[in-house]
């Protein structure tokens, strides 16, 4: 079973939850929010890295300078200049649109390392997987693809914030999607944007709710929407003071329950 | 020699702007021996992509036969393509497209040496940590 720990708004406690529940239940965690990594405060380790590769467009030398290229490319990464064509790998997609049509058959694919994958090893056993990618990349989901190709039966996933590609990439590969949310205005709100789009994805979903007890009436709202409440993570101190630290909060009750909670709902 | 202005509207009369590949109009002038013989005005279609704008400003201007850029600051991808075709960038933003090009002919405009702040405007690609990160708009 995989549990995708997602939220819409960033910060409001994806890798707190998934971490714990990592720790509490022994499913091992993988950090697919490659743009930030940060389970890895919680599991330090021996870290082992592998690099991760997309393709790039390379011009041959039969090129003609026709343009073709130039023209299907959708993310302006090619320029035909007077006597060469000039190629921004960095902005370039990996369409592969421009090697496919170009009827000189004057493009090949080249490898560009965009980021890693590193996997943190305690006492000979590996507790996480985290991604990582390379500064001024267009897009982290190459790298969650390669990470889901050599996934355990079941994982923990904390999830990239948002609720776009990355997002959506993530949430994909799992069976269940704890949403992650605290009382504010702001949080509801992309509460509700990740909750649309883990329905139309069709996957079974519950929230918790963290820092618990501030004011705004998060549990009402998410009522009336329909929403189930896993788990009450409350708004306290200590959990910042062990966070900050980088401890994990490891109350086995409250996050045993949550994941009781999700077991009970599949 | 076709001399290529950012401007909002285009236009001898409109004002260059510091913005090179989100211009919303290029004001083109032919100018030969001095005199203006003709002004074209070209809407950018790049104005607003998601990437790469900076990019294909520079290469319509290249497609265009464009010698010279009056604008303010060009991105890094754009400067590396105008520099890359021998076209040559002015700082004129500010001076009307017309004051700028008689400044230009007489030698009295500086050349804009190296690429300025670019690729910022309307990407919407950010993700702010901390208080709160946004709704990347992401990519696929």
């Amino acid at each position: 079973m995989k549990i995708a720990v997602a939220s819409g708004k960033g910060g409001t406690g994806k890798t707190t939850v998934s971490a714990n529940l990592s720790a509490v239940t022994g499913i091992k965690l993988y950090d697919f929010d490659v743009e930030e990594p940060n389970a890895k405060i919680f599991f330090k380790g021996n870290e082992k890295s592998r690099d991760v590769y997309r393709p790039v467009p390379e011009v041959k030398e039969n090129c003609t300078l026709c343009g073709v290229c130039r023209e299907v490319c959708q993310y302006n990464a090619i320029v035909v200049l007077k006597d060469s064509i000039m190629i921004f790998h960095e902005i370039c997609h990996s369409c592969g649109a421009c090697v496919y049509l170009c009827p000189e058959k004057a493009m090949d694919e080249v490898k560009r390392k965009i980021g890693e994958i590193i996997d943190v090893y305690k006492n000979g056993k590996c507790i996480l997987t985290y991604g990582k990618m390379d500064i001024g990349e267009v897009s982290p989901v190459p790298i969650i693809k390669e990470m889901k190709k050599d996934m355990e039966k079941n994982a923990i996933i904390d999830c990239p914030p948002g609720a776009s590609c990355p997002m959506v990439e993530s949430v994909k590969t799992a069976d269940f999607v704890v949403l992650v949310a605290e009382p504010t205005p702001f949080s509801f709100h992309d509460l509700k944007i990740a909750a649309n789009v883990v329905k139309e994805l069709k996957k079974p979903f519950g929230v918790v709710i963290n820092k618990y007890g501030l004011p705004y009436n998060i549990e009402e709202r998410c009522k009336k929407e329909n929403y189930e409440i896993i788990g009450k993570i409350p708004f306290d101190r200590k959990f910042a003071e062990k966070y900050s630290k980088g401890e994990l909060i490891k109350d086995k009750e409250m996050f045993g329950e949550i994941y009781d909670r999700i077991l009970e709902i599949l | 020699m076709k001399i290529a202005a950012t401007t909002v509207k285009g236009g001898l009369d409109d004002t260059i702007i510091d913005i090179f590949g989100r211009a919303p109009y290029f004001t083109i002038v032919e100018v030969d021996n001095g005199k203006i013989l003709d002004v074209e005005v070209v809407k950018n279609d790049n104005a607003a992509a998601s990437g790469g704008a900076g990019i294909a400003a520079a290469q319509l201007m290249i497609e265009k036969g464009v010698s010279s850029v009056l604008t303010g600051r060009v991105g890094p991808n754009a400067f590396n393509v105008l520099s890359s075709a021998g076209i040559n960038v002015y700082d004129a933003a500010g001076l009307k497209v017309r004051d700028a090009i008689e400044k230009l002919l007489n030698g009295e405009l500086e050349t804009v040496a190296s690429p300025g702040k670019g690729g910022g405007m309307g990407r919407g690609m950010g993700r702010g940590r901390g208080g709160g990160r946004g709704m990347g708009r992401g990519w696929m």
